[in-house]
């Protein structure tokens, strides 16, 4: 390493620490982030809010109630007998599902036929109105089963009740036995959090010098270029680097999430798309002309990126042209390896063709980058 | 103060116009950004890639196997007597779900004993096994009763009568992800826009030391903050009925309610998210910390606390207050209400209220921290 280059990396180290805000923008907050969101992430359905349009009033629909409220899923808000009143609610956000007890429920049932309720859902919520039908037909089965298992009917019409077959399921969940949602997508906010610091860094850190005049003088100063290059993406390797250990020791302190897989995995894995995303942001300050442009470049490139990444949204449901864009996201390979490394356990034995296909992307955005930067500054 | 506003209007104006780049920028990725998510956002998940060992190789397992594959929520690629295959299969994320029919199956149902179905799952994916795990649940209930119906009809019993559900879905019959997640997506797009577009102004100014010229002239704080505001809001709200126009037209969103009332919920959720902007812009005076500020105060609440992905209701209470302060989520709802139900004020009138009390407050606080003199 040269003196110019160890100067160099000194004085962008200097630069960014010194400066209050953004220290606490780039340790702090992805701290705080992951605090919160890890906290709030859960797509389990509670609470939801349900009127009930009683128009039998007997023994039945008071049972229903009762089979309703038995969790914490369903909340009770209130109990009509005009049904139409009940529907209007629905559309003005009072509440979420309406259940409608027709005339006769009781009766029906007491005549040995299965009575149907209505169950109106709200469907421009639409996933949780999915999540909640489900828990309410699981609900009625289990009430049904229950109700099965008495069969009254069996010791009416005969001396010895045969044995009823009762099938089971036993579900095992691999990787993430408590299906917790967290868990899943923990490892994806650290790779989002690591590409947004990492290129809004560069690519602005590069326009800002670029506007205040300082990168001329730089660039007259007898630094070759690739010390140059050099010296302003290894700072920010640096930081990437410090973040990404900062938000592992919180997801595994505040949330549990055990890192089942190689930490040295877990490193090569995270340092090569670190160097990616430097690439880009390198890439992007050279097309930049001012800190605006280049935020409005970064995020026109990230926002695709985080779509298209299997993070919020299964890469697997997506249209089969679509799912061949995302074979040019890094953020893609990224984020699939870290889940796979926390959650599955797999090492580099797994994961080398994530790595390898990330290595040929740094390469692409680097030396694409590192080439128009040198040509910008000549 | 209207000559005030407005000259400083008019020369902020001219600083985006000028920026040609940034302009043209800020209303192509939204374009851009609407089409991706519209063709790539699906939560409707069917045909889950199931395995199932079959051990049992009986008349009640060949049932089994082919009632699973009849809803269409699951397609067995593999069906095999051995369990390493399925094993393997999970582990390598061939296959979501693997089933193991075990040799005694169909023995233990015509003896009335417990008959066990074995079941892994991978859980290490993003939605699919959530969602695959209800199914086979939902699934295997029915398969469940049918079998139990089957052996009360061979005793010559009439199964019991209990209740049954009935569902019924209002304004989105086959609840397609795509009606619910564009107005998210809307959201999304116009809250993060407009909070960066306006995060870099304030700071901007600082940076230049033009803030100090600004301030030596007769305009007041709260007179720069809305002359900045002004241009801004015209931008944001044509990206977003830029996006909410692609949503209709190409995505087929219904559209129920009326325009003036997107319109007016529109603004003031514009001046809301521009205010965000603004005000990170003007505490903070740099351009760098601004800018990566504002990307987390909008995205993330967006996304998070606004019933977009995750319901509010199933927070822990710190966090439900906590969404009592995000705009998105009253933007949503109200979009959500335009775009699905046609219902018109009544239906979100103190969201509504909410949000005109957050603009007013976010425009106070960057007033606020835009001094009158320099000291």
């Amino acid at each position: 390493m040269t003196t110019a280059l160890k100067a160099l990396i000194r004085k962008e180290l200097i630069q960014t620490l010194r400066d209050k805000k953004l220290r606490v923008v780039l340790f702090a907050l992805p701290v705080v982030q992951l605090i919160i969101f890890g906290t709030a992430i859960s797509t389990d359905v509670k609470k939801t809010k349900v009127t009930l349009c009683d128009e039998d009033r007997s023994k039945a629909s008071r049972e229903i109630h009762s089979i309703l409220t038995a969790g914490e899923y369903f909340e009770i808000t209130d109990i009509n007998e005009d049904c139409r009143k009940s529907e209007n609610l629905l559309y003005v956000n009072k509440a979420k599902i309406l259940l409608v007890i027709p005339a006769g429920f009781e009766k029906k049932l007491q005549m040995g036929e299965n009575s149907p309720l209505q169950a109106v859902l709200d469907g421009s919520d639409g996933s949780s109105a999915s999540t909640s039908l489900g828990y309410m037909l699981r609900m009625f089965m289990e009430h049904q089963w229950k109700t099965w298992q008495k069969t009254p009917d069996i010791r009416l019409y005969s001396i010895t009740p045969p044995p009823l077959p009762k099938p089971e399921l036993q579900t095992r969940v691999y990787f993430n036995p408590e299906m917790e949602s967290r868990f899943f997508l923990l490892p994806g906010i650290m790779t989002m959090i690591l590409t947004i610091i990492v290129t809004l860094l560069t690519a602005m850190g590069i326009t800002r010098e670029k506007e205040s005049g300082t990168f001329d003088q730089l660039i007259v100063s007898p630094i070759r270029g690739w010390e140059l290059i050099l010296g302003k993406t290894l700072p920010y390797l640096l930081i990437g680097l410090v973040d990404l250990l900062l938000v592992t020791l919180v997801s595994r302190y505040v949330f549990q999430l055990k890192m089942s897989g190689s930490f040295a995995a877990f490193i090569i894995l995270n340092t090569v798309y670190i160097i990616c995303m430097l690439g880009l942001g390198l890439f992007i300050s050279t097309v930049s002309s001012s800190q605006g442009q280049a935020m409005m470049t970064v995020f026109g490139f990230l926002f695709p990126f985080i779509i298209l990444s299997d993070f919020f949204f299964p890469v697997d449901n997506m249209p089969i042209f679509v799912r061949r864009l995302t074979m040019l996201n890094p953020m893609k390979y990224a984020l699939v390896a870290q889940r796979e490394i926390f959650l599955k356990g797999n090492g580099l034995a797994f994961l080398w063709d994530s790595v390898l296909i990330l290595c040929l992307f740094s390469v692409i955005f680097l030396g694409y980058g590192a080439y128009r930067f040198r040509a910008g500054t000549e | 103060m209207f000559r005030r506003i407005y000259a400083m209007a008019w020369k902020e104006s001219l600083h985006i116009i000028r920026d040609f780049r940034t302009l043209y920028i800020a209303f192509v990725i939204p374009i851009f950004l609407i089409l991706l998510f519209g063709y790539a956002v699906n939560f409707d998940i069917d045909h889950i890639p199931i395995g199932i060992c079959d051990q049992d190789r009986s008349m009640q397992s060949r049932e089994f196997i082919s009632k699973i594959q009849a809803g269409g929520w699951f397609e067995a690629k593999t069906v095999t007597s051995e369990p390493d295959e399925i094993q393997d299969a999970v582990q390598k994320g061939r296959i979501r779900i693997g089933l193991f029919i075990p040799s005694e199956f169909h023995k233990n149902i015509s003896r009335g004993e417990t008959a066990q179905i074995g079941a892994v799952l991978d859980g290490s994916d993003n939605g699919s096994a959530n969602a695959g795990y209800n199914y086979l649940q939902l699934f295997f209930n029915e398969y469940k009763f049918s079998i139990l119906r089957k052996s009360f009809l061979q005793y010559g019993i009439h199964p019991p009568a209990v209740p049954e559900i009935k569902p019924r879905i209002l304004f989105n019959p086959e609840l397609k992800s795509r009606y619910y997640m564009l107005p998210g997506i809307i959201v999304l797009i116009t809250a993060i826009m407009s909070a960066m577009l306006t995060s870099l102004t304030a700071a901007k100014e600082w940076e230049r030391g033009t803030m100090e010229q600004l301030i030596s002239t007769p305009v007041r704080p709260h007179e720069i903050i809305l002359g900045k505001i002004i241009p801004y809001t015209a931008i944001s709200m044509i990206q977003s009925l830029i996006s909410a126009s692609v949503a209709v037209w190409v995505f087929e969103l219904p559209f129920e309610g009326r325009i003036a009332d997107l319109l007016i919920t529109n603004l003031f959720f514009s001046i809301g998210a521009l205010g965000i902007g603004i005000t990170i812009s003007s505490v903070l005076k740099s351009q760098l910390p601004a800018i990566q500020v504002s990307l987390i105060a909008s995205m993330l609440p967006s996304l998070f606390f606004s019933n977009f992905v995750f319901p509010i209701d199933s927070m822990p209470l710190p966090l439900r207050i906590l969404s009592g302060i995000v705009p998105a989520k009253y933007f949503l709802l109200m979009l959500r209400t335009i775009f699905l139900k046609g219902t018109g004020f009544s239906a979100y009138y103190i969201e509504f209220i909410f949000l005109t009390v957050f603009c007013f407050l976010v425009l106070a606080a960057a007033s606020r921290n835009t001094p009158k003199r320099i000291l």
